[in-house]
């Protein structure tokens, strides 16, 4: 668990409509997304910028964006 | 799907190489985790050529690593030797930038808060980093 505690996935209107992507498919809120549902706005806006940057979004190919990825956060102690 | 995930579905070369790769990047954070910044980058022109990568991936490397690990070095000299190395375009090395940028931003958010692999990843995970290495991280959320 992480060191602080955040609200439920439909604990408000604006949370829900936030946490939607996920709930729809049946899935939890990522354990790195989850505590930003404290602030619904920052929450949508940093998908808006992953979707920009990664997962396809920017010039380099999904596979350079992995590897960037994938390389970033290992070097940082970051698995998920 | 994870990222890492994504890439060893997406991994040109055998799946053991993927996975050396992938321990060693973590092992190099590791080691240089306490490296004083402005050793890094000389550190990482001797890491990066023993890490298993080659080519562009291997200039892309050293690039996203120093920026990853000590971005006060970064430099103009730099980008242009990741250019000359690796045929990045103007547009590429913004983009670049932009992916490490988001991944320490999120990294960050992890270890500002203690946000831990998910439950359901930890076999993925294990698979990857080790076991070992899995285990320090959950045990690092606890504290």
């Amino acid at each position: 668990m992480p060191w602080i505690a955040y609200p439920a996935d439909d604990a408000t209107k604006e949370i829900e409509r936030a946490t939607r992507p996920w709930r729809r498919e049946g899935r939890p809120v990522p354990g790195v997304i989850a505590p930003m549902k404290h602030a619904p706005r920052t929450l949508r806006g940093v998908l808006q910028m992953n979707q920009a940057v990664t997962f396809g979004g920017s010039s380099l190919g999904q596979r350079t964006e992995e590897l960037i990825a994938t390389a970033t956060s290992a070097v940082n102690d970051c698995f998920y | 799907m994870s990222h890492a995930g994504f890439l060893r579905d997406h991994w040109d070369g055998d799946d053991d190489a993927f996975l050396a790769l992938v321990r060693a990047l973590h092992a190099l954070g590791d080691a240089l985790a306490d490296t004083p910044p402005r050793q890094v980058p000389a550190a990482l022109d001797a890491a990066v050529s023993k890490l298993p990568a080659t080519g562009r991936d291997s200039a892309l490397l050293r690039f996203v690593l120093q920026l990853a690990l000590a971005p006060r070095t970064m430099t103009g000299e730099a980008v242009a030797r990741l250019q000359a190395e690796a045929g990045f375009d103007d547009r590429a090395v913004h983009d670049i930038v932009h992916v490490v940028a988001c991944f320490s931003y999120m990294n960050r958010l992890a270890d500002g808060v203690g946000v831990t692999l998910l439950e359901g990843r930890r076999p993925l995970a294990e698979e990857l980093f080790g076991a070992e290495a899995v285990a320090a991280h959950l045990d690092w959320g606890q504290r």
